[in-house]
Order: C-alpha cells, then sequence, then structure tokens
C-alpha cells in the first residue's frame, strides 16, 4: 500500500466533508502507534448523500475507475455492511464499514479530530479501538489491542 | 542510544510508540511503509469494489487473496 496514497484519500475525505472515523492500524498509527498494514479501515455513516460524498472523495483520487459507482448506501447499511474498494493501480485497500455484527455501528464510535500529517482526520478514540479490537479473534487484533490498553492505562 | 535493553517484548513495543505530530513520527510512518514495500511486496489483489456480509468474510478473502499471493512466489 502507498502511504503517500493513503494521505490523498484521508485528505479527499476531509475535502469533501465525509462523515467518517478511521479505525485499525491507520487509526493506531494516529495515535503513535506504528505498525505496517495493507489496508485502510473506515466507517461510515451509511446515509445516501454521506455515501455519494465517499463516493466523490474516492473519484478525486482516482478519477478514472468506474467502479467507484458501485459503492452504495443500500449495501452498507443493508445486507452489505463491508465493502472493499482494491484501487486499479494496487496502491489503496481500503475497508469502508457501516457496523460490526451488532456489537458497533457508525453511530456508536467515539472519535476525536486529530491532525495527522498535516491533514485533519476523524479517528476513533484509543478506548474504542481499544474496546472493537479486544474481543476478536485475530491475533493481530489481540496484539494490538493489549498495546493500546498498556500505552493508554485503559482499564477493561 | 544504538543499545536498548527491555525486560519484555510488550516493554520493547512500548518503546517504539512515538509522539503523533512531531518529526520522528513522520518519520517512523514512512519507514514503515518502505519496509513492508521493500521486504514484503504484495501482489495487488483484483481492482475493484467487493461486497461482504460480515467482517470476517472480508477477512476471510483477504487470507486466501494472500494464499494466492504466497502460492503464486
Amino acid at each position: 500500500m502507498d502511504f503517500e496514497r493513503v494521505l490523498a484519500v484521508l485528505q479527499a475525505l476531509g475535502d469533501n466533508r465525509v462523515e467518517y472515523v478511521l479505525i485499525g492500524a491507520i487509526g493506531l498509527t494516529v495515535h503513535g502507534i506504528v505498525r505496517a498494514t495493507q489496508d485502510v479501515d473506515i466507517f461510515v455513516r451509511p446515509e445516501k448523500d454521506n455515501v455519494a460524498r465517499l463516493r466523490a472523495a474516492l473519484r478525486s483520487v482516482f478519477p478514472e475507475d468506474p467502479a467507484i459507482e458501485e459503492v452504495s448506501a443500500a449495501d452498507l447499511a443493508g445486507e452489505y455492511p463491508a465493502i472493499r474498494y482494491n484501487s486499479p493501480d494496487g496502491s489503496l485497500i481500503i475497508d469502508i464499514l457501516a457496523r460490526l455484527g451488532d456489537a458497533f455501528s457508525y453511530e456508536d464510535l467515539e472519535f476525536e479530530e486529530k491532525t495527522y500529517e498535516g491533514i485533519s482526520v476523524r479517528v476513533a478514540t484509543p478506548k474504542m479501538l481499544y474496546e472493537m479490537k479486544k474481543n476478536t479473534i485475530r491475533l493481530q487484533d489481540r496484539a494490538d489491542a493489549e498495546l493500546l490498553k498498556e500505552q493508554f492505562g485503559l482499564s477493561e | 542510544m544504538p543499545i536498548q535493553k527491555f525486560r519484555s517484548l510488550l516493554e520493547a513495543h512500548k518503546a517504539l510508540r512515538v509522539r503523533p505530530g512531531t518529526a520522528e513520527h513522520s518519520h517512523a510512518l514512512r519507514s514503515v511503509f518502505w519496509m513492508a514495500a521493500r521486504f514484503a511486496p504484495e501482489r495487488p489483489p483484483p481492482p475493484g469494489v467487493f461486497k461482504y456480509r460480515s467482517i470476517e468474510e472480508a477477512q476471510a478473502q483477504r487470507k486466501a487473496w494472500a494464499r494466492g499471493q504466497i502460492q503464486g512466489h
């Protein structure tokens, strides 16, 4: 994944006033826990206008890609709460989420606005990231949860 | 500080945390992405939009793509 492309997408999300929350490993890096990752994970509000702004943001970075039009609010709010966009040039993989099982939806997320490489981003709080990662099956998530707990003095 | 010693891996990880917004943070971000691209280059997954009923389903497909990548090398 191309880090400069990640920054371009984050800038575009802000420029297009997308209601989103950055989670996952890129979210961790915003808080100072730097590790490699293969994708960008964001939650979005699954409403028609917001998803239209999300498509506009993606189009501004990948203007030649018609596949972006397949990202829809109806899918995110309905049967497909997880949509993955792989850019045509392989420089970016972005997972777009509207909910995680019954546990989390966009409305549940605590987030803060932070400056990341000069870009204003909406990122889940360390406690929120911890809550999302602590009970998952993936070992990487559990390791992340342990680091968050230690580094931010979080408790159960 | 060329050598640092730690009592556990967690302690070592903790020492890697950098203060956001600093030049050190910016350098660490770019270094990590550079190293990943240099030492663990990925074959790009198929381009396009993919839809999943759950995050688990999405993760399973990532694993399948990764397995294909390993087998392909």
